[in-house]
């Protein structure tokens, strides 16, 4: 792996406990029964105070989390911190099922029930109570709509001050009631909804995400969703199937579409199904820095700014830096050798640890 | 494809404009028109993908999805239209120290009594602004000639920053700057103050419709103009031009002046068809005229422009921003639902409150009826039938003529107006001034857009001016 900002996986030592599941990561005393159960990290085993009690030694993990961050830790000993209070992004995967197949997904959907994830996600939220934001993917995270709004319910009733960003398709949203009825939750409870649309037409978008009629129904989601009050960002990865789309998506926002806060245009990640299709769909930025220009443009225009994320400086023209976002989380970004005499690196969002190999575009450094 | 409702315009034998009710707008020849209304589609992939793209067809599949973008897209603009954001006129006096040709508000003569605001109603005029809105509040005082009496001015300043601040508060004054001394350039200094003045065109233009008992209207307004611009700064003056029947003639003369002045900005319109105007001697030119004019001044904006003087002609940045930037709105002269109340409230010298400067001179021609919404302190919108049928009667697209008009997205009403020229709000569109004038206009720049490259690259940066 190459070197990430902030490291996310540890290793459970031979012979700790066999723990396995989702746990509060505690610093100190006492555990207090919560929603999920409780581990203490030691930094080592001469400060150990209660052997009774489940307890993890190990150093690394020790200095690299707070006191009641959530780690996942799976049955071969890896331990994750799925929720860290020192991240710049916190999310949770809701669910790996989607009723998309988009063609560069980066995290494929699987089939099968899978609902503990679900499960153990509200708990999670609860557990770690965050005043700040948490990130919902999937997989499609409104696809069990009833327990979606449950997650909502409980949430605002034992971690109110959590503001929740959901990475959603959309398409859950053209069923008014549905919509309504989270509609309703965000009087008590602050949330926005990422929602990518990938053309103004359905022929382009629904190749692109691999459903047909997902166009009419992200279209139709958005709209009930925007008309009902719901707060949303427009996402738009740009590949050689649509970047010709983007100023059609964003005027179309414009005249259509109400309460969108923001529209994100994305560099396409090389992870899941973006790899198997990188070279069909895989546009470099300085391919399309006109179409990116018009489409600012017509968004400068009115209220609703665009946005550009997971563009190294160095792929874009200049006069669209401002509009960059250093954006990637930071357990997936790393800076290439190339970068470290770069004048812009401070500035500059780097790259996915991903990109890697033909996935990395070679960053030509600023003196 | 699916043909989904539009309404088009033709702009020479071969071109026409096309738009929907959601605002989305594209160009078309006639052989495409014909092919997009027989079969829904063009055979051109790339224009039917953009046309798709705009609502002007759909595929079978999304015709519902289709309908549920344009309603919505109606929707929000209604929405947007509907905003209360008002911008709140004073009349401190009406009496003027000019009497112009084609004066639409029938001012007092200098010398006569009864005609300025009693000071202490000023105080119930800003709590009402306070009541009304929210910051920022945009405050112009209108007249006669809102300098004669100064000491007004002052308190109507004083009071709304106490009231509502000194930084949510922004101050114009329409003047022909006949009047502006040093005490009131220093007291304008350190205040959130500009001035708007009538610049018609050089000496001989302005002079002979702007009549002041000197006979030196234009130089007084010059003068004044100087004088804001060395001690105040440039930014603190912009000009208002009534086109009359001198000016039609000459239109690069209003350039020069503007030139000569440092004045890069332009605000140009025709003589307004209300009460007074047009029975004076000072309009007698068509709109089709005016539209001759209007080329030749465009032709001469454009030749400075090459020479790096970037001039901007506000009227038609209006109409590009209401072509182009979707919820542009803040026009309160072209907008539908109307601007009357919704954009604007007038607080008139004898206390009476209107919705529109346009409904003060109704009041005017019409003494026996009652246009106002009440008296300072006694307002109220909502129970005046006058303002209650305006605003539901401005709707355009429920209008005779507009419903099927290439325009109707971007234009807006002027129920004033018709009352005024036809007798009713709604107003028969093909004699609608109004109409005219902005159907003119929206098909002047549209051509230009579609026809040169040029010009589509002036309009495209008047859509940021
Ligand atoms: S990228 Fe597409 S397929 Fe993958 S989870 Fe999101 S919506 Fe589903
Ligand atoms: S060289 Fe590296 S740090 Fe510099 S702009 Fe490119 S990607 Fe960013
Ligand atoms: S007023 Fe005239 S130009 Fe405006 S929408 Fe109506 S018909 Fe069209």
């Amino acid at each position: 792996m190459p070197e990430v900002l902030r490291n996310d996986l540890f290793e459970r030592a031979a012979g700790e406990s066999k723990l396995s599941g989702f746990y509060v990561l505690r610093k100190c005393q006492p555990l207090i029964p919560g929603f999920l159960p409780q581990v203490i990290v030691y930094e080592n085993s001469s400060t150990v105070i209660n052997p009774e009690t489940p307890a993890l030694i190990n150093s690394e993990l020790f200095r690299a989390i707070e006191d009641g961050d959530i780690a996942n830790i799976n049955p071969n000993g890896k331990i994750r911190v799925i929720l860290s209070r020192r991240a710049n992004h916190n999310t949770l995967l809701l669910t790996e099922r989607c009723d998309n197949r988009c063609q560069f997904c980066s995290q494929p959907p699987k089939d099968g029930d899978d609902s503990w994830l679900l499960e153990q996600a509200i708990l999670a939220i609860c557990a770690f109570n965050l005043d700040g934001e948490i990130g919902l993917s999937g997989g499609e995270p409104l696809l069990y709509r009833d327990d979606f709004i449950r997650l909502l319910d409980t949430t605002i009733e034992h971690a109110p001050r959590t503001r929740l960003h959901i990475l959603t398709n959309g398409r859950a949203f053209a069923d008014l009631s549905f919509t309504k009825s989270v509609a309703q939750r965000t009087e008590h409870l602050s949330m926005s909804f990422g929602i990518p649309l990938y053309a103004a037409n359905s022929a382009v978008h629904d190749k692109l995400v691999g459903a047909e009629g997902a166009f009419n129904e992200t279209v139709k989601g958005i709209i009930n969703a925007g008309n009902s009050g719901i707060n949303i960002e427009l996402r738009f990865i740009p590949t050689s199937e649509n970047a010709q789309e983007l100023p059609f998506v964003a005027e179309y926002a414009n005249r259509v579409f109400t309460n969108i806060n923001q529209i994100s245009v994305m560099n396409m990640e090389p992870m899941g199904w973006a790899r198997k299709n990188w070279d069909e769909l895989y546009l470099h930025p300085l391919e399309y820095p006109l179409i990116l220009e018009y489409a600012a443009k017509i968004t400068r225009q009115n209220s609703t700014p665009l946005y550009l994320f997971n563009y190294p400086l160095c792929q874009l023209p200049e006069h669209l830096h401002e509009l960059s976002v250093q954006s990637i989380s930071d357990w997936k970004n790393y800076y290439p050798e190339e970068c470290s005499s770069c004048s812009m690196k401070s500035q500059c969002g780097g790259f996915f640890a991903s990109a890697k190999g033909k996935f990395l575009q070679s960053p030509q450094r600023y003196i | 494809m699916k043909l989904m409702p539009f309404n088009f315009e033709p702009l020479d034998e071969e071109s026409y404009f096309i738009s929907n009710i959601a605002g989305f707008s594209s160009f078309v020849n006639l052989k495409q028109l014909e092919s997009i209304i027989d079969f829904g589609q063009t055979f051109n992939p790339e224009l039917d993908r953009l046309l798709e793209n705009k609502l002007f067809i759909s595929a079978p599949s999304s015709v519902n999805t289709a309908i549920a973008s344009l309603a919505s897209a109606l929707g929000k603009r209604v929405t947007i239209g509907l905003e209360f954001k008002p911008i709140f006129m004073i009349v401190p006096t009406l009496r003027c120290d000019h009497s112009c040709k084609y004066c639409q508000v029938s001012r007092a003569s200098i010398n006569a009594s009864g005609f300025d605001l009693d000071k202490k109603l000023i105080p119930k005029i800003i709590d009402t602004i306070a009541l009304l809105s929210t910051p920022p509040y945009k405050l112009e005082l209108q007249g006669g000639e809102p300098l004669l009496r100064f000491d007004l001015v002052e308190l109507i300043y004083q009071l709304a920053e106490e009231k509502l601040g000194g930084d949510s508060i922004e101050m114009v004054i329409a003047t022909s700057l006949s009047l502006v001394s040093d005490e009131i350039i220093d007291w304008a200094r350190s205040r959130n103050v500009v001035f708007s003045v009538s610049l018609d065109g050089n000496q001989l233009v302005h002079d002979k419709n702007r009549i002041h008992p000197s006979g030196n209207a234009y130089q007084l307004a010059i003068n004044g103009i100087k004088k804001i611009q060395s001690q105040l700064g440039m930014h603190r003056i912009s000009t208002v031009t009534t086109v009359t029947d001198e000016l039609i003639k000459n239109p690069l003369s209003l350039l020069d002046t503007h030139k000569a002045l440092g004045l890069l900005d332009l605000f140009v319109r025709p003589v307004s068809p209300y009460g007074f105007a047009t029975t004076r001697s000072s309009v007698n030119y068509s709109m089709q005229e005016y539209m001759q004019f209007y080329a030749q001044l465009w032709d001469g904006i454009k030749q400075y422009r090459a020479q790096g003087l970037p001039f901007v002609e506000h009227s038609a940045a209006i109409h590009i921003k209401k072509l182009f930037v979707p919820g542009f709105s803040s026009y309160a002269d072209l907008k539908s639902p109307s601007g009357v109340v919704l954009n604007c409230v007038l607080f008139n010298y004898d206390g009476h409150v209107y919705g529109s400067d346009e409904s003060r001179m109704l009041q005017k021609v019409n003494p026996q009826l009652d246009f106002s919404a009440g008296t300072v302190g006694e307002i109220s919108f909502a129970d005046s039938d006058y303002y209650k049928n305006l605003t539901s009667a401005s709707f355009n697209f429920l209008h005779p003529g507009c419903e099927n008009c290439a325009f109707l997205p971007f234009c807006g009403s002027d129920p004033c107006q018709n009352i005024s020229m036809q007798g009713e709000p709604i107003g028969d569109k093909s004699l609608s001034t109004f109409c005219e004038y902005h159907k003119s206009m929206f098909k002047f720049l549209v051509n230009k857009y579609n026809t040169s490259a040029d010009d589509k690259s002036l309009i495209e940066d008047w859509i940021h001016a």
